[in-house]
Order: structure tokens, then sequence, then C-alpha cells
């Protein structure tokens, strides 16, 4: 899963071409309207009615979900204000612990080594 | 690389053979080779588009080129809430533009305003970009921190044991005149054992157990 910037990318993305395909396949499939005074029989059959109210039920779940989706990753973004600092600091604090933890494992190492090379000078 | 006979075409540049040239063995010896190319400052050209080090590329302001919908201090999320809903009330306008005058040029200001507020949005997140990274760089930090201090304490928990070890093994020495000499040899072998299990490799052409077998044999005679 990939993290939170880009699932946010990519759901404003998949916002955008909600909005584009809404738009096109219910102006693509829309029937043909009436005329206010004509009066002839209405060619629209029940099951075209309930294919359009499908993909108008359809769109708008989808584009409201996503509006939502977005919604709820904007507030898992962390928020402090002035957080470069607070990292530029914690990243120094960091780097001197990081840096005595080094100086510590090789003194340690460096005891390993001259115990074995006293050892092996002792067993010859 | 082509062939006189088959005309190949490659999708790939060919290697720029002028270059690779310089750099024989002969060349690397007498030191004559050329040298890396430094790197480079202010300007330089990618592609075709110009290039500036100096600036910070990472987050260019939008200013440069657009209009800016939010405060100068700003709150991240709320205004990102924002523009979120901004969205979705444009595209309804737009819709309701559609359904009662498509012509009008209203719309095309309408999609302009959308596509405003969608630029706006990835330019906050793309600001959050270097933020991300610092993140990252602290825990890969704190991880590291913490495995170096993990092995330190490992490999100090095994040289205790070690000189507990040998500490025993001194005290287990029988008095000189009491001993055979075929125990001698194999107390001080496993010690050796011990220590290059533990410690650092120490490299033995032959197995341990076969040279303890070896010096019981010889010393069997």
């Amino acid at each position: 899963m990939a993290d939170r910037l880009t699932q946010l990318q990519d759901c404003i993305n998949q916002q955008a071409e909600h909005f584009c395909n809404s738009i096109g396949i219910l102006q693509q499939f829309a029937p043909p309207s009436k005329f206010p005074n004509f009066d002839r029989s209405g060619s629209q059959t029940p099951q075209q009615q309930q294919t359009q109210e499908d993909y108008v039920q359809l769109f708008t779940t989808l584009i409201a979900r996503c509006a939502k989706d977005i919604d709820t990753l904007i507030e898992s973004l962390p928020s402090e204000e002035n957080s470069t600092e607070l990292q530029l600091t914690s990243l120094r604090i960091l780097e001197q612990e990081n840096q005595d933890a080094a100086e510590r494992l090789e003194a340690v190492v460096r005891n390993g080594q001259d115990l074995l090379e006293k050892n092996s000078g002792c067993t010859k | 690389m082509a062939n006189s006979d088959t005309i190949q075409v490659s999708s790939l540049p060919l290697p720029p053979m002028q270059y690779v040239n310089q750099y024989t063995d002969e060349q690397i010896r007498r030191g004559r080779a050329p040298k890396p190319p430094p790197p480079i400052q202010e300007t330089y050209h990618m592609f075709g588009n110009a290039f500036n080090t100096e600036e910070s590329i990472i987050r260019p302001l939008e200013s440069q080129g657009i209009k800016r919908l939010y405060p100068l201090h700003f709150d991240r999320r709320r205004e990102l809430k924002k523009l979120n809903q901004s969205l979705l009330a444009n595209f309804l306008d737009l819709l309701d533009l559609l359904v009662n005058c498509p012509d009008s040029p209203r719309r095309a200001e309408k999609v302009e305003d959308l596509s405003l507020l969608f630029i706006h949005i990835h330019h906050l997140l793309n600001e959050f970009r270097p933020h991300q990274a610092r993140e990252t760089l602290r825990v890969m930090m704190e991880l590291q921190k913490r495995q170096r201090i993990e092995t330190a304490n490992r490999f100090q928990k095994h040289l205790d044991k070690v000189m507990d070890i040998l500490q025993q093994a001194i005290q287990n020495l029988p008095e000189p005149m009491e001993i055979d000499s075929k125990l001698m040899i194999e107390t001080d072998l496993l010690m050796h054992h011990d220590k290059s299990d533990n410690g650092d490799s120490n490299s033995d052409p032959c197995y341990i157990l076969d040279r303890i077998m070896c010096n019981i044999v010889d010393n069997m005679q």
C-alpha cells in the first residue's frame, strides 16, 4: 500500500476522473427530452430510465465516497506548524546519538579482537 | 553495435567510444585518464529545459505562475479540506451551467476554476514531500541507532561468556604433574574452538575435532 501522500494524490486524480466520466457518460446516454406542448407519447422505455438512474446513482455514490476518502486522508496528515525546526533538531540529536553508539560498538569489537589475539597467542 | 551487413536500429544511443577509449589501463597507470566532471554550479540544461541549482526547485513558489487562493499563514490541513469542498461546489455549479445554459462562456470559466483548484491541491501535497523525506531519514537513523546498540550489547554478552569460560578453564587446570598430555591438548583446542564461535572467525585449515583426533593418535604411539 502506498504512503499517505501518494494515496491522497491518487484519490484526487480519481476524483477528477469521476467528474469527467460522469459528465461524459450522462450526456452520452441521455434520452431525448420532451417538448412541453408536443403530445407525442414518450419513447423512453422504463428499462432505459432505469439504466439512467443507475448511472446517476453510481456516479453520485462514487463522487461522494471519493470526497469523503479525501477528507479522511487529509485528516491523517501530520499537522504541526513549525515541524521543520522540530525535525531538524531531532535529526541533529539522532546524529549525535548514532555517533556515540558507533563509537561504543567499535570499542566493544576492538575488545573482542584483542581477546581473540591473546587467546590465539596462548594456544600456539 | 550495428553490423554493416544487417542494419540494426537500436533505440538506445551508442556508447561514447571517444570518451571510453581514454580510460585504458595504460592511461590510468600513468594518471592521464580524465578526471570525473566536477559538480555543476548554478544553471544547467537538461532535455532542453534550463534548471538552476541555487533555487529551491523542490518547492517552487505558487506566485510564480498561478493565482494564489489561500492566505500567507495557513494551516495545511484546513486549507486542503476547504479546497476539497470547493471542488465539489464548483462541480455542482458546472453541472448547473451545463443543464441550464450549456453555451455560455461561464462554462469555460468554471472549467478553469476547477483546474485551478486541482493545481492548488497538488501543490499543497507536494509541499508535504520534504517533510516526509526528513521523517523517513529520522526513522532510518533511529533504526540504525537501535541496531548498533543491540549489536554492541550482544557482542559484549558473548565477550563476558568467553571470559567466564576462560576463567573456568584456568581454574580447572589440574596440577602440571598429574596431567596426561592428551587432556591438555583437548582443553586448549576446545578453548580456541569456543573463541572462534563467539568472536571473529579465525581461519583454521582443518576441523578442530580432526586435529584433536590426530593428536590423540600421535600420542598413543
